[in-house]
């Protein structure tokens, strides 16, 4: 059984009196101790999946389908028995760290908060736990920080407290919204380096959100593309970087400009990228796809699962996508 | 921190400073003759009216008389009340207590209920705050006055449970006396402090680091009172500050509504009869708390957010 079990998930919001459809209908597994990359364009509804599975979506918001995190449906869960949820079994890191955290308390109220409140440790011990786990994070002189406001500290240091929060209550799954894409770029890549190796070494289930295929890559075994709402495809994070099998996907590797190859490629997608709410019959990338055919204008593909990953492409096995061109036929 | 500080007290030093001058020259420069009042219209001598001129100073020059003055006020002497014929610090004395008493009452109620209300209107959206809301505007219209006049109708003539008027004796029957002069300030000033009550825990409330501690699964209480309320208190206590000079001068409506002895009946008085050293000293003390005010308020605001501590600090 896998740790997270993802179903048809589909999110709607009230916007002015209208209800707008902002996730229609999500699958994806997560097995324990996994890392898997969410990756879209903006407004593709990245964020909101995260939130759905925290139950941090806003008020009012309808859902429907089904979260099983280890066999228990996450969307049932209400009061005490959700608390006791976000409190023990996942944790979730945001984009910008200075908006998150309380600025009128001190870096050490924050982080012996959770403990002492929903674990009902003593303050002595829950301090003494979150200076070991700074130093974990690669901040030494815990005790002192401790002290500090949040202002005082910078992004990459407060992002570093936000891993160790997360860390403190050991959660089975971590959630980690663009948690770098907030920093100066000298501090992005040690605060993803120290989310990797925490991951790993302690069997968490990461899931990491990002516009970054190639970071995506880097850190997670498998990334899902997202796309207006739905997932468009999942693999194997090396398998979806070299072969990908949706032209969004094989657009998306074409529009990320890449320095160290010599070519410089612009093959942008063209087009904006559709809104869920949108998003009418057809398939939702047909009209910015270069091989969209008649069936793909008037019908809705499903995701195909396949060896390795799914698909959500009419035409998935008459194209052959390479990232470098864009897409060949 | 030191030096912010210092320049805080600097600032309210010449804000005094500079109110006592119009304070003084406002009075000087008034129609109505002292003298005609001392002398209670009938017609006097030359030589008579010379000696009062000689008494109170008037015949000295503006500038002249008025360093005379802010130095006696210095030295705590205020001069002589024209109309009653006491030392101008005697009455202050003995109209300070009611004044003291009643706005600490007040105070307290219209923290209390603004707070309580404006949080209730905070996280009850629909028709408790849209009732909340209603009565915040009705409140608010309602002139001191009014709301006096309405009190003293139903609850000291009409029900009988308070006194009409007057001060009472000890403390207990003085409290007594005051809760329906209170009752009326609450009721202009509560919406004040409910108002930005509700807006600021909203606002708070909707916060990221909000967000954060509901991800951990806190309790809705803890983050109420831990992280909305804690943060609203900064805007809610500048606004308590501000609203506390406008209690103030509002007590002079309700104290001559009640006909109390306090501070503010003294001042109205005291204008109305142009007994100037009375008047300009009062005003001089209000001028005073004002200011003072402003530079607790500032303190507070530093007590509750670190990051002002932080850039009093840097400067
Ligand atoms: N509170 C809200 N009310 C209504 N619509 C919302 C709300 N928040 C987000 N949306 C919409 O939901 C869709 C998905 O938003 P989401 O935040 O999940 O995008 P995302 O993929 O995380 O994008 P980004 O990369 O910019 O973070 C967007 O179209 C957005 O406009
Ligand atoms: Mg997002």
């Amino acid at each position: 059984m896998s740790l997270l079990s993802i179903k048809d998930l589909k999110v709607s919001l009230p916007v002015d009196k209208e209800r707008r459809v902002v996730l229609r209908g999500i699958d994806l597994e997560l097995e324990a101790g996994e890392s898997v990359a969410i990756v879209g364009e903006s407004g593709s509804g990245k964020s909101m999946t995260a939130r759905a599975i925290a139950r941090l979506l806003p008020r009012r918001a309808v859902v429907s389908g089904s979260i099983l995190f280890d066999g228990r449906q996450v969307l049932d869960l209400k009061d005490a028995a959700l608390r006791r949820f976000q409190a023990a079994e996942m944790a979730m890191i945001f984009q910008d760290p200075r908006v998150h955290l309380n600025p009128v308390r001190t870096i050490g109220d924050f982080l012996v908060e959770g403990l002492v409140n929903t674990r009902g440790s003593s303050k002595k011990a829950a301090e003494h736990k979150v200076i070991e786990l700074l130093d974990e994070v690669g901040i030494p002189d815990g005790t002192r920080r401790l002290r500090q406001y949040p202002h005082e500290l910078s992004g990459g240091l407060l992002q570093r407290v936000m891993i160790a929060a997360a860390l403190a209550s050991e959660p089975r799954l971590l959630l980690a919204d663009e948690p770098s894409t907030a920093l100066d770029v000298s501090t992005q890549s040690d605060v993803m380096a120290i989310i990797d190796d925490l991951c790993k070494s302690r069997g968490m289930a990461l899931m990491f959100i990002t516009h970054d295929l190639e970071l995506a890559a880097a850190i997670c075994d498998r990334t899902a593309v997202m796309y207006a709402g739905q997932i468009v495809e999942v693999q194997g994070s090396t398998d979806l970087v070299e072969h990908p099998r949706h032209p969004y996907s094989a657009g998306l590797l074409g529009a990320k400009p890449n320095v160290s190859r010599r070519v410089q490629r612009l093959n942008a997608i063209p087009g904006r990228p559709r809104a869920a709410f949108e998003v009418q019959n057809g398939c939702a990338f047909s009209d910015r796809c270069r091989f969209a055919s008649e069936e793909c204008i008037a019908s809705e593909p499903t995701l195909k699962h396949e060896p390795g990953g799914a698909v959500r492409c009419f035409r998935a096995d008459d194209l052959i996508l390479n990232a470098t061109e864009g897409a060949v036929l | 921190m030191g030096r912010f500080l210092a320049r805080r007290i600097i600032i309210c030093v010449l804000t005094v400073a500079g109110a006592s001058f119009v304070i003084f020259a406002s009075l000087y420069l008034a129609p109505g003759d002292p003298i005609s009042f001392l002398t209670a219209g009938r017609p006097s001598s030359p030589e008579l009216r010379a000696a009062l001129a000689a008494q109170y100073h008037l015949d000295d020059p503006f500038l002249h008389r008025y360093l005379q003055w802010i130095t006696d006020a210095f030295q705590g002497n205020f001069g002589e009340s024209i109309a009653r014929r006491r030392p101008v610090l005697d009455l202050i004395f003995a109209n300070l207590p009611t004044t003291i008493l009643l706005v600490i009452m007040t105070l307290i109620l219209v923290v209390v209920v603004g707070v309580l209300f404006g949080g209730i209107a905070a996280f009850r959206r629909g028709p408790i705050d849209d009732g909340i809301m209603a009565a915040m505007t009705v409140s608010l219209a309602t002139p001191a006055f009014v709301s006096s006049i309405f009190l003293i109708s139903v609850f000291a003539v009409g029900l009988g449970w308070f006194p009409v008027f007057g001060p009472g004796t000890d403390i207990g029957d003085r409290i007594h006396h005051l809760v329906l002069p209170a009752v009326a300030l609450t009721i202009a000033w509560w919406p004040v402090i409910g108002e930005t009550a509700r807006a600021s825990m909203r606002e708070e409330h909707e916060r990221e680091h909000v967000e954060t501690a509901r991800s951990r699964g806190l309790t809705p209480q803890h983050i109420v009172r831990r992280h909305v309320f804690r943060n609203a208190a900064i805007p809610i206590s500048t606004v308590i500050g501000l609203s506390f000079a406008g209690l103030v001068a509002g007590t002079a409506i309700v104290e001559s509504a009640f006909q109390l002895n306090g501070l503010g009946s003294l001042l109205i008085t005291s204008v109305t009869g142009r007994d100037f050293p009375v008047a300009q000293a009062v005003a001089l003390l209000l001028v005073t708390v004002f200011a003072v005010t402003n530079v607790v308020v500032d303190l507070l605001y530093a007590a509750l957010d670190p990051r002002v501590q932080t850039s009093w600090s840097r400067k």
